[in-house]
């Protein structure tokens, strides 16, 4: 029988993460592909689509509930009610927004891309501005 | 023939107190567009009796604040109500979900929201009348804010039948409201009228009262969605089909507008954000265009099909869907999510319109033509955003891509979106001026050149600076004089100028310093530059606008905001700039009708305004009709910013 243990730090946890991140994305790419087929006229591909990306909830937040008793995939802080949750986000949200975005900017600027210079530039401001209003939930 | 009505027929489903606390959530709106949704409930409700077959006159009377709807149906069942043990036309005006539409008999279409209307209406309204004649008798009730003053009364004998609502919108709900729209209600009995020619709609207001004739049926309706545009064929394609659940009228013509419009109505209740059915009939359209080109060589073999946005561009529609189970997005019904609904509608469209096409080679020639032109001109779109990822900051940009999209927008520029016009918005720029009488000014980028001008009488001269040859001949009539030129390598000599202007311009250069830079150069020690930009209210609606107007314009490079614009110009030596802020109404409907934006495009500004994210709202206000128009308070700052002396 093999040693009882918990789910942090293990492959498996790291997968579950993957899982999570990888169903996010496909689920939020079949929506706006939704849109799309719908405007091409072609309705069952369009359902199809939308039904893929309803059905993706069910399984981006099932890999979570695996992560509820280990930790939060980004911040690494334990998802163990509303108030460290509120830390977990401040953290991606600072992270992208103090760190992540500018060098976005810096290297779409340096590649030529002037318009997704300014796209991440404005996400960078907008990071800014849901921070402080999460660290005043926060010292609320 | 109908059957009467009895108190038995009307199922009661609880719960009304929650109209006057969220009478949004019903009504969508208690801004202009609320009063106007009441009025359409109530005629919703003789429509029903229309639909029916049981009613052949329905009457509105406008007056002031006051609106009244008669018809000559049924009337609604005056019994007393066996579940409620009040009148059943009571239970109807104070009982969410009450009303005999839930009965669902097959083959019946119903207009009215789901049982939800002349109880909403009832509800936002501060004082409400019915009248009821039915069976030879006479009846009458009062009603507060949805409560009844008493009960439903008999006041005597009639020869008459039928029902009368009338009612005043609730000032506590509709702070704004001043009178009924008589323009809206007579587009809206217009319409009915066509597409219901044996009922006799009318409209009395300001003491005239019109009747509403119905003879061009769907033909004058579709006349409505091309008005200004010339039809391509002689005839427009007709397409019928008839069932037990699902009946449809529908005409198509092609002309010379652009994108695709239709009038479309499920069960007489328009559907301006379309859906199920609109995409159904544009997809079978489509299919009988590529069929039809196929058919007659007027497509290559082998050649890539033709998209719905190619086939259906320039296509008008007027459609008239009666649905026995309608599914909508929303309590107002505005756009219609019926799956079911999309495979009959779109294989009839396509079936009727191939027979179409086959019957009249002369009008599948002039279709043909007109979808070819259609992809040409998205290909020369396409072409266009390949090249903006050309362009590159350093070394300059492609002049090819702005004179090309400027050129073609120059044919109808002053048209082509409201604020380019705006006399508030011009004259703010004009008043930022502190320079002497006799000074000399550019305008920078000048367009057709009504800054510039906006400055005559301030300054001695103004020379305007463009780079497209068509927007040069437009601004030769409103300036001294005109240059073709480029920003980022001014053609003039240092210090050659008092003040510059440009407005709504800096956005769409990459590497925006560069042209700052010469304007700082061109302009004389102590000039001054004024520039206005439309900018987001905060960080928190900046990446829904950038979306919005990436969107409209694949020239947009910088999405300011305003500690990014008042860098920019002290970044370029400029003191720290003064600004006025101004907020000006824009149609986004006429905005987003232009050449450099797709029909993909369009629909998705239109979806980005509906679904809107939450921290956008809270700061950045816009309005969206009933009608599914949208407009767009944009707030614009002019900067002022002087160079030192």
């Amino acid at each position: 029988m093999s040693e009882e243990r918990g789910l942090s730090g293990s492959r498996t946890a790291e997968n579950l993460k993957t899982a999570f991140t990888e169903e996010a994305a496909l689920a939020a790419r079949a929506r706006a592909f939704a849109e799309l087929a719908e405007h091409e006229g072609e309705q069952a591909l369009a359902a199809a689509f939308r039904d893929l990306s309803e059905g993706g909830e069910t399984l981006i937040q099932g890999s979570l509930d695996f992560l509820r008793s280990c930790a939060d995939p980004d911040s690494g802080i334990a998802i163990a009610g509303a108030r460290a949750n509120l830390r977990s986000l401040i953290h991606t949200e600072a992270r992208l927004g103090e760190r992540v975005y500018a060098q976005m900017a810096r290297a779409a600027r340096d590649e030529g891309f002037p318009d997704a210079a300014s796209w991440f530039e404005t996400l960078e401001k907008l990071k800014a501005s849901r921070l402080r209003r999460l660290r005043e939930l926060g010292d609320v | 023939m109908s059957e009467e009505l009895s108190a038995s027929d009307v199922v009661v489903l609880p719960g009304l107190e929650a109209v006057r606390r969220n009478p949004w959530m019903y009504i969508g709106s208690v801004g202009e567009d609320g009063p106007r949704r009441l009025l359409r409930e109530a005629i919703d409700n003789s429509l029903d009796e229309a639909l029916a077959g049981a009613c052949t006159r329905v009457s509105v009377r406008l007056d002031g604040e006051r609106a009244a709807v008669e018809d000559d149906g049924r009337g609604i069942p005056t019994e007393i109500h066996p579940e409620s043990g009040v009148s059943a036309c009571e239970v109807v005006l104070t009982r969410l979900h009450a009303g005999t539409k839930f009965e669902r008999a097959p083959g019946r279409w119903r207009a009215g929201l789901h049982g939800v209307g002349l109880s909403c209406v009832n509800a936002l309204s501060r004082e409400l009348r019915v009248e009821i004649f039915r069976g030879g008798q006479a009846f009458a009730q009062d009603y507060a804010r949805g409560r009844p003053l008493g009960a439903l009364a008999r006041v005597g004998a009639t020869a008459r039948r039928g029902t009368t609502v009338s009612f005043r919108p609730d000032p506590e709900i509709f702070r704004d409201f001043r009178g009924f729209d008589a323009a809206a209600a007579r587009e809206a009995l217009a319409e009915l009228a066509l597409l219901l020619p044996g009922v006799e709609f009318s409209l009395e207001a300001g003491g005239a009262r019109e009747i509403f004739s119905g003879a061009e049926g769907l033909e004058g309706l579709l006349a409505r969605a091309s008005a200004g545009e010339r039809a391509l064929t002689d005839s427009p394609v007709r397409v019928s089909l008839g069932g037990g659940e699902l009946a449809l009228e529908a005409r198509l013509s092609w002309t010379t507008g652009r994108d695709f419009a239709a009038k479309s109505f499920v069960n007489c209740v328009p559907t301006p954000l379309g859906g199920t059915h609109l995409a159904a009939l544009r997809a079978g359209a489509a299919r009988a265009v590529n069929e039809m080109m196929a058919e007659t060589g007027a497509a290559a073999p082998g050649e890539e099909s033709f998209g719905v946005d190619e086939a259906a561009d320039g296509l008008r529609a007027a459609l008239d869907l009666r649905l026995a189970r309608p599914h909508f997005e929303g309590q107002t019904k505005s756009r219609l999510t019926s799956a079911d609904a999309f495979a009959p509608i779109a294989a009839a469209v396509r079936e009727q319109t191939l027979a179409y096409f086959r019957a009249d080679p002369a009008a599948a020639s002039v279709v043909a033509a007109r979808v070819r032109a259609a992809r040409r001109e998205r290909l020369a779109v396409g072409r266009a955003l390949e090249r903006v990822y050309f362009l590159r900051a350093r070394t300059g940009i492609d002049e090819r891509v702005y004179k090309e999209q400027f050129g073609a927008r120059s044919r109808n520029w002053h048209d082509s979106a409201k604020w380019i016009t705006d006399r508030e918005l011009l004259d703010a720029h004009a008043a930022m001026c502190e320079m002497p009488a006799g000074a000399r000014a550019l305008d920078v980028c000048c367009g057709s050149g009504v800054v510039g001008a906006a400055f005559r009488g301030r300054v001695a001269s103004v020379q305007g600076l463009d780079l497209t040859p068509e927007m040069i001949a437009l601004a030769r009539t409103r300036l001294d004089e005109v240059r073709q030129g480029n920003v980022y390598d001014l053609p003039f000599p240092d210090a050659s100028f008092d003040l510059v202007c440009t407005r709504e311009v800096l956005h769409l250069l990459p590497g925006p310093e560069r042209p700052v830079a010469e304007i700082f150069r061109v302009l004389k020690p102590g000039g001054q530059f004024i520039v206005g930009q439309i900018l987001p209210y905060s960080a928190d609606d900046a990446p829904w606008m950038f979306r919005v107007f990436k969107k409209k314009q694949p020239l947009i490079f910088n999405m300011f905001q305003e500690e990014d614009f008042r860098r920019l110009l002290t970044g370029a030596g400029f003191r720290p700039p003064a600004a006025r802020e101004l907020r000006v109404w824009e149609s986004i409907d006429v905005w987003i009708d232009s050449y450099e934006t797709t029909p993909l495009h369009r629909r998705e500004i239109r979806r980005l305004y509906r679904e809107a994210p939450a921290e956008a709202r809270a700061v950045h206000p816009f309005e969206i009709a009933a009608d599914g128009t949208i407009r767009d308070l944009w707030r614009w700052v002019v900067f002022s910013a002087r160079k030192p002396g």
